[in-house]
C-alpha cells in the first residue's frame, strides 16, 4: 500500500510516504537525541495518520539515521580495546606520523579512539605472501582477552598484519574472544576492510568496533518498535556507500552508517533529477551550516574508497561528498585588512541571524538574503520565526557595509558573491578537478537554501540548468525510497596484469559472489533481482593511487582482462593527461557490487491539481531596486513558465529565478530553470 | 594592463590560486609511482607571477616552500624569453637555487598574448637520481660531483615533445629508471593541470584581472606580514643548537647559531656566528637555510599570512658566503635536511624568548632516514626502501608533545609496514612507540618512535642517518622541563644476540636476517614535573 522513508536529523525528522497511486505526503517531527527511536516512531505514526494507512500495510521501511555520525562526532563511543600484532600496539596512535597543521606548533594532534593501555600485542605472524612466518600465541590471545574484560571493554577491534591475506590468525583470535569476553563486540579488520595498509585498516575496524555496542543496541529498539506497531516488513538502513542494507548487516558493520546522511541527499537529489531526464548532475545541498555537494554521472551516485572520521582514516567506499562550512547561518566579517570573509563559523539555530530577532548581532546569508528582499520580510524560516529586515540590516552593515564604505544592499551582495565563490570552487573540486565538465551538467538544488543559490552558482560554472525538486527540504528521506539494496565487497588480490591466471581469478570472483548472494538473500522479497558488477582497482607498476575501472561478468577471460586494461589506460590518459613511461599494470584489489533492485515509484501518478495562482509582486534588489514576481510553488501546474526576476514560495524553501533564468514545471512537479539560450 | 580589483574579487582569486596548488598536488601524488612522493607525500606544487614569485603553493613540506623561487629565477636568468608555450624546464642544482639534486623541480610557462604572465611548478623528492650512493643522497658524500645528476636549468619538453637525450641520459644514471621517469611524468601532469587552471580563470574573468588578483594577493600578504611583525618586540634574540658531528664519526660538533630582529617591518635571521663550510653533505644550500626561515616565521606569525613571496618579501636571512649555510660550490649538501631542521629548531627557541606566550618546547630532530637497495627475489628486481621515521613533539604550556611525528620543514608519512612488505624484501618486526623518552615536564615531551627492519634478501646495502643521537643536543625543554632521549641507530647481525650500536650516519652491507633499528629522539617537556626526573636514556642492548 505504503513505502516509507524516515530521515532522522539532529534536529528535525523528515518522514515520506508514497503510495502505490504515486502519491507523495511528507511528516515533518521533532528528533528527540535523548531516546532516538521515539522520534522514528512519532514520524512513522505521523505520516500513517496522514496516509490513512495501517502499519500492516507498510510494504517497505527503509531509514537514515545519524546515530552514528553523532556518536562519532561527540565520541560518544564505546570502551574499546585493539588487539594487534607485536611491535605494533601503537599503530593507531602513530597514524601516517603526519600532523595535521603544519604550521601550528601548538595545537595537538586528536586521540586515538583506543586509548595505548587497550592496545594489547599477541605473538604471531602471517607474512607478505600470507604465509605463517609465527604460529599465533593463544595463551598469550587468551591473557590479552582478560587484560581487555578486567579493564571493562564493551568492544574489541582485531587488526593483524597481513589478515587480508591470511585471515587465519584474525579468525582464531575472534574465537578466543567470543569464548573469553562473552558479550563483548568484535571487529576483526579482514572483515571490514580486507586491504592493505595497516594503520587505515586498524583505524576503520577500530571505529567500527567501538560503535558496535550502541548502533546494536538502538536498531534492536527501533526494530522492537516498529515490529511492537505491526509493521510487517524488515527495516532496512540506508548506508555510507549510498546503498541501503539490512538492519542486521548494518549492526556487523555501523561504521557502514557513519556518513550516510549526506549520502541520502545526494541520492535523492539523482533520483529526482533523473524524473526530468538529468542523468548527469551535480547536487548542492544547502541547510543551514553547511553545503554539501556530490557528483552523479549516468544517474548513478559517484562513489570514493576512504573518508575520514572523528580525524582517523575511514576506508569504506562512500558517496563522494563534499562538505563545506556554508549555510544560511554562515558569518560575514572584514578583517583587520580589508578581506571580506563569510564562514566557517555559523550563527547556527540560537540565536540564528540577525533578523530573526533573536539576539543574533552577526551578519549572516540569510540576513544578506532578507536586506536583499529575496527572502521577504515576513517569511517564516525553519523554527517559524519572523524574519525582521531592520535588524539584518543593521548587521549587514555594521559588519560589512561600514568597513568597506558600502550601503547595505551592495554589502549584503557582497556577502553573497563571497558565500557562492566557496561554494563554486567545490563544485569545482567535484567536477573539474575530478575530470568532468560542469558545462554539461545539471545543478540539483537542494536543502532550505539550495534553491536561492543554485542559479548564481550555475552562472559561474556555466552550468545550463537548475532542477529544483517538488520538496527540496525532504530529498534525503524521499532518497531512501529510492535508494536499492547494495553491499559493496572486496578483496586485496595483487599480481602483475600480464601475469594473472583468468582461472585463478574467476575462482576468487566466486568467493566474492557466493558471499554476496548470502548478503542479498534476507532482502529478496522486497526486491525485483540482483544485480552484481565486478570492478578491478588498476594502476601502473609502482604507482600507489588505483582507478577503478568495470570487468565484465564472470567467467574473467584473457579478454575480458584485456578489456579492463584498455579501460584503464583510457581513464587514466583523461585523468592524468599524459601517456606514461611505465606502460605495465597490476591489478589490486577486486570488487564487487552487489544491488538488489528496489521496484521503481511511479511519481508522475502523484501529481496534483494546480490550486488558484497566488502571485504578487515585491522588491529584489539586484545591483537596483526592481520589482520581481512572486509565485507560490503550491500553485504551479504541470507545463507553467515562470519568467526571469521571479521568487517561487514554498513551504520549506525559496527559490531565487535571477535575470537571465527562466523554468517551467516538469514531470512530479519538478521545477526546471534554464539560463537564457539553453532548453529547460 | 593590471586591472584594479574589488575587495570580492580579489578573495575569490586568492581562493582559487590556493586550489589550483591543491589540486596539482593531487594530480602529483595519485599517478607518482615511489611511495616518498606517493606514501611519504616529499613533494610541494606551487603557481608563481610571470617573473617568478611564488603565488600559491600546495603546503605539503615546508622544506621545499619558500624556495621554489630562487630555482624559478635561475630558469628565468638562463633563459630569458627563449621560453616557449609547450615547453618545461627541469632544475636541481643546489648552486642554481636549487636544494639538494634528488629534489627535482618542474616548471611549466603559461603564455598570455605572446608573453610568459605565470607559472606553475612543482618540485618532487626523488629516489634516487645517481651518484655514489643507493637513494643518492648521505652526510658522507665530499663533493656535489658524488650526489648524482645535476640539471642546470634545462629544457626537459620542447613544444610539447620531451628532449629525448635528456631521458636517455636519467634512464642510464639512475638505479631505479622506471620510477625517475614515471615521477618526472606525474610532475608534468600537474604543472599542466596548473596552468590549464589558470586559463580557465582568465576565461572567466580576463587575464588583466587575474594577473591584477596575483599581485595584490602578494601585495596584501606582504602588508599583513609587515603588520604582525611590527607588532613584535624590537629587541634581538639569540639561540644556537648543535648537530652531532661533520658527517663522519669522530668529527667535532657543528654550531647552528641565530640572532634575529625585526628591523623596519622586515625580519632579519643572521646565521653569521654558525660553522664554517664542511667537507660532507651537511652543509646547506643558502635556498634551504631560506626555507628553514620561512617556516619559523610563519609558524609564529599565525594562519592569516599565507606563505607566497608577500610573505618572503619581509624576512632577509643573512650567511656569509663559505659559511655553513652558503657554502661555495662544488661543496657537498645532500644531507642538508638535518641542519635545516636544526636550523628551524634554535629559530623556534629564539621567536620563543621574543613571544614569551607563545614559547613550545624543542621538538626532536633527529630525522631518522634510511635508503636500501636489494634485489627481491621474488621478483628478481632491484628495490630501493626508503623511510622516514619521526620522533617526539615539543610540549606546550599545559599539553603534552605529539608522539611520533616529523616536525617543522618535514612532515612526511612513514611507510605502512604492509607496503614495505609488498613491495621489497624486508620485514617490518616493530613501529613502536618508546615510553619514557619525551622530556618530564608538567607537560611532557613527545614520544620517540622506533622501527625494526629485517632483510629477506641475501645481500643489501645502503646509507642511514639519525642525528640527535648524544644526550648533550636532545630536544630540550622548556620552562623548567626536561630534554627528551636522543635517537640512535643499531644492527643485530643473523645469529647473534647482540645489537651493535652505529655512528649516527653511515653506509653499511647488510646480509640475510640482519635487523637494522633506528630511533626517533623524544620531544622536550614544558615546565618543571613534579618529581623532576630527567629522561631516561634508552640503550640498544636495553630495549632489543
Amino acid at each position: 500500500m505504503g513505502r516509507i522513508g524516515i530521515d532522522v536529523g539532529g534536529t528535525f525528522t523528515d518522514a515520506v510516504i508514497v503510495s502505490d497511486d504515486g502519491l507523495v505526503r511528507i511528516a515533518k517531527v521533532r528528533s528527540t537525541p535523548e531516546r532516538i527511536e521515539a522520534g522514528f516512531m512519532d514520524g512513522l505514526r505521523s505520516l500513517l495518520e496522514r496516509a490513512g494507512a495501517a502499519a500492516a500495510d507498510v510494504d517497505y521501511l527503509a531509514h537514515g539515521s545519524t546515530v552514528a555520525t553523532n556518536a562519532i562526532v561527540q565520541r560518544r563511543l564505546a570502551r574499546t580495546g585493539l588487539i594487534t600484532n607485536e611491535g605494533f600496539r601503537d599503530v593507531l596512535a602513530i597514524g601516517t606520523q603526519m600532523r595535521r597543521h603544519v604550521y601550528d606548533l601548538w595545537t595537538p594532534d586528536p586521540e586515538p579512539i583506543v586509548p595505548r593501555e587497550l592496545c594489547l600485542p599477541v605473538k604471531g605472524r602471517i607474512g607478505a605472501s600470507g604465509e605463517e612466518v609465527e604460529p599465533l600465541d593463544e595463551a598469550g590471545v587468551r591473557a590479552a582477552a582478560r587484560r581487555l574484560g578486567e579493564e571493562g571493554v564493551a568492544a574489541v577491534a582485531v587488526m593483524l598484519l597481513f589478515s587480508f591475506l591470511n585471515p587465519a590468525h584474525e579468525d582464531r583470535v575472534g574465537e578466543i574472544l567470543a569464548e573469553e569476553l562473552p558479550g563483548v563486540a568484535v571487529s576483526l579488520s579482514c572483515r571490514v576492510v580486507p586491504e592493505y595498509r595497516e594503520y587505515v585498516r586498524a583505524s576503520t575496524t577500530a571505529m567500527n568496533a567501538s560503535l558496535l555496542p550502541l548502533l546494536g543496541e538502538y536498531l534492536a529498539a527501533v526494530g522492537d518498535e516498529v515490529q511492537g506497531e505491526g509493521v510487517r516488513v524488515p527495516l532496512h538502513l540506508m548506508q555510507t556507500n549510498g546503498g541501503v542494507a539490512s538492519a542486521g548487516r548494518a549492526r556487523e558493520l555501523p561504521i557502514g552508517l557513519a556518513a550516510s546522511g549526506p549520502a541520502a541527499g545526494v541520492i535523492g537529489g539523482a533520483r529526482l533529477a533523473d524524473l526530468v531526464g538529468e542523468a548527469d548532475v551535480l547536487t548542492f545541498d544547502m541547510g543551514g551550516t553547511t553545503a554539501d555537494i556530490g557528483l552523479v554521472l549516468g544517474g548513478l551516485p559517484q562513489l570514493r574508497f576512504s573518508g575520514e572520521a572523528a580525524g582517523m582514516p575511514i576506508n569504506l567506499p562512500q558517496i563522494d561528498v563534499l562538505c563545506i562550512g556554508a549555510g544560511g547561518g554562515s558569518i560575514a566579517r572584514v578583517d583587520e585588512f580589508g578581506s571580506l570573509r563569510v564562514g566557517p563559523e555559523s550563527a547556527g539555530a540560537v540565536p540564528g541571524p540577525a533578523a530573526y530577532g533573536r539576539g543574533g548581532e552577526d551578519a549572516t546569508v540569510t540576513d544578506a538574503h532578507v536586506v536583499l528582499g529575496t527572502l521577504a520580510a515576513d517569511t517564516q524560516l525553519a523554527g517559524r520565526v519572523p524574519l525582521q529586515r531592520d535588524l539584518a540590516v543593521r548587521a549587514v552593515e555594521r559588519a560589512v557595509g561600514g568597513p568597506l564604505g558600502l550601503a547595505a544592499e551592495p554589502a549584503a551582495a557582497a556577502i553573497l558573491r563571497i558565500a557562492n565563490a566557496q561554494m563554486a570552487n567545490a563544485l569545482r573540486v567535484m567536477s573539474i578537478a575530478r575530470g568532468h565538465d560542469p558545462r554539461r551538467f545539471a545543478l540539483v538544488a537542494i536543502g532550505g537554501a539550495g534553491p536561492m543559490h543554485a542559479c548564481a552558482l550555475a552562472d559561474e560554472l556555466g552550468i545550463p540548468r537548475v532542477v529544483v525538486p517538488r520538496h527540496p527540504g525532504v530529498a534525503a528521506a524521499l532518497g531512501l525510497l529510492a535508494t536499492d539494496i547494495r553491499h559493496d565487497l572486496r578483496r586485496s588480490w595483487l599480481a602483475p596484469t600480464a601475469q594473472i591466471s583468468p582461472e585463478r581469478l574467476d575462482a576468487e570472483l566466486e568467493r566474492l559472489e557466493s558471499e554476496a548472494r548470502a548478503l542479498l538473500e534476507p532482502s529478496a522479497d522486497a526486491t525485483r533481482g540482483f544485480d552484481l558488477a565486478f570492478e578491478l582497482d588498476m594502476r601502473y607498476r609502482g604507482q600507489a593511487y588505483n582507478l577503478t575501472v568495470p570487468l565484465a561478468a564472470r567467467p574473467a577471460t584473457a579478454a575480458t582482462i584485456a578489456a579492463a586494461e584498455r579501460a584503464f589506460a583510457e581513464q587514466h590518459r583523461l585523468l592524468y593527461d599524459y601517456t606514461p613511461t611505465v606502460t605495465e599494470t597490476e591489478i589490486v584489489t577486486l570488487r564487487l557490487r552487489a544491488l538488489a533492485r528496489i521496484p521503481a515509484i511511479d511519481w508522475a501518478a502523484g501529481e496534483r491539481d494546480p490550486v488558484a495562482a497566488a502571485a504578487g509582486t515585491r522588491r529584489v534588489w539586484a545591483g537596483g531596486w526592481a520589482s520581481w514576481r512572486t509565485v507560490a510553488r503550491d500553485s504551479l501546474a504541470p507545463g507553467d513558465a515562470l519568467g526571469p526576476e521571479t521568487v517561487v514560495e514554498q513551504e520549506d524553501t525559496t527559490v531565487v529565478v535571477p535575470a537571465g533564468w527562466s523554468g517551467r514545471t516538469g514531470a512530479a512537479g519538478t521545477l526546471v530553470l534554464a539560463r537564457e539560450g539553453e532548453s529547460a | 594592463m593590471m586591472a584594479e580589483l574589488d575587495p570580492v574579487t580579489q578573495e575569490i582569486l586568492a581562493s582559487a590560486f590556493h586550489h589550483i596548488a591543491e589540486e596539482m598536488a593531487v594530480v602529483e601524488y595519485r599517478s607518482s609511482y615511489s611511495p616518498i612522493i606517493r606514501e611519504m607525500l616529499d613533494f610541494n606544487c606551487g603557481l608563481f607571477t610571470g617573473d617568478g614569485r611564488m603565488v600559491a603553493n600546495s603546503e605539503q613540506i615546508p622544506a621545499q616552500l619558500g624556495l621554489m623561487q630562487f630555482a624559478l629565477e635561475s630558469v628565468l636568468e638562463k633563459w630569458g624569453t627563449d621560453v616557449a608555450p609547450g615547453d618545461a624546464f627541469l632544475t636541481n642544482h643546489p648552486y642554481m637555487g636549487g636544494t639538494h639534486t634528488p629534489d627535482l623541480q618542474v616548471f611549466t610557462p603559461l603564455h598570455h598574448e605572446g608573453a610568459v604572465v605565470a607559472w606553475a611548478g612543482s618540485i618532487a623528492h626523488h629516489i634516487d637520481i645517481g651518484g655514489r650512493f643507493p637513494g643518492t643522497e648521505s652526510a658522507q658524500c665530499t663533493e656535489l660531483f658524488q650526489e648524482g645528476l645535476i640539471f642546470p636549468a634545462l629544457k626537459l619538453v620542447e613544444a610539447d615533445r620531451r628532449v629525448r637525450a635528456l631521458y636517455d641520459l636519467i634512464a642510464a644514471n639512475v638505479r631505479d629508471p622506471a620510477s625517475t621517469l614515471g615521477d618526472l611524468d606525474a610532475q608534468l601532469a600537474a604543472c599542466k593541470r596548473g596552468t590549464a587552471r589558470v586559463v580557465e580563470l582568465f576565461e572567466a574573468h580576463g587575464a588583466a584581472t587575474v594577473l591584477a588578483g596575483m599581485e595584490s594577493l602578494l601585495e596584501t600578504t606582504a602588508r599583513r606580514a609587515e603588520a604582525a611583525l611590527r607588532s613584535w618586540p624590537a629587541r634581538a634574540v639569540e639561540a644556537e643548537g648543535f648537530l652531532d658531528d661533520a658527517g663522519f664519526e669522530g668529527t667535532p660538533p657543528m654550531r647552528v647559531s641565530v640572532r634575529a630582529q625585526v628591523e623596519d617591518g622586515v625580519l632579519v635571521v643572521d646565521l653569521s656566528g654558525s660553522s664554517e663550510q664542511v667537507d660532507s653533505g651537511m652543509n646547506v644550500p643558502i635556498s634551504s637555510a631560506h626555507a628553514g626561515t620561512f617556516f619559523a616565521v610563519r609558524a609564529f606569525l599565525g594562519p592569516d599570512v599565507p606563505q607566497n613571496a608577500g610573505l618572503t618579501s619581509r624576512v632577509r636571512v643573512i650567511a656569509p658566503e663559505g659559511s655553513f649555510f652558503n657554502p661555495r660550490f662544488p661543496a657537498a649538501l645532500s644531507a642538508r635536511h638535518l641542519a635545516v631542521q636544526r636550523l628551524t629548531d634554535v629559530l623556534v627557541e629564539a621567536l620563543g624568548d621574543l613571544l614569551p606566550e607563545r614559547t613550545v618546547a624543542a621538538s626532536h630532530v633527529s630525522f631518522p632516514a634510511l635508503v636500501f637497495q636489494a634485489v627481491d627475489p621474488r621478483s628478481g628486481r632491484l628495490t630501493l626502501l626508503a623511510d622516514i621515521l619521526g620522533g617526539g613533539g615539543g610540549a606546550r604550556r599545559g599539553i603534552p608533545g605529539d608522539d611520533g611525528i616529523d616536525p617543522y620543514c618535514s612532515n612526511c608519512a612513514i611507510l605502512p609496514a604492509e607496503i614495505a612488505e609488498l613491495e621489497y624484501p624486508w620485514r617490518i618486526e616493530r613501529t613502536e612507540l618508546v615510553e619514557g623518552s619525551g622530556g618530564p615536564g608538567a607537560a611532557r615531551g613527545g614520544l620517540g618512535l622506533r622501527r625494526d627492519y629485517r632483510l629477506l634478501a641475501d645481500a643489501s646495502d645502503g646509507m642511514y642517518y639519525v642525528e640527535q643521537t648524544t644526550a648533550e643536543f636532545a630536544a630540550r625543554g622548556r620552562e623548567g622541563g626536561g630534554a627528551g632521549s636522543p635517537g640512535g641507530v643499531w644492527v643485530r647481525r643473523a645469529g647473534s644476540e647482540r645489537a651493535e650500536t652505529l655512528p649516527g650516519k653511515g653506509y653499511i652491507h647488510l646480509r640475510r636476517g640482519d635487523v637494522l633499528s633506528l630511533l626517533g629522539a623524544g620531544g622536550g617537556g614544558f615546565g618543571p614535573s613534579a618529581d623532576g626526573a630527567g629522561a631516561r636514556e634508552l640503550t640498544p642492548r636495553e630495549e632489543s
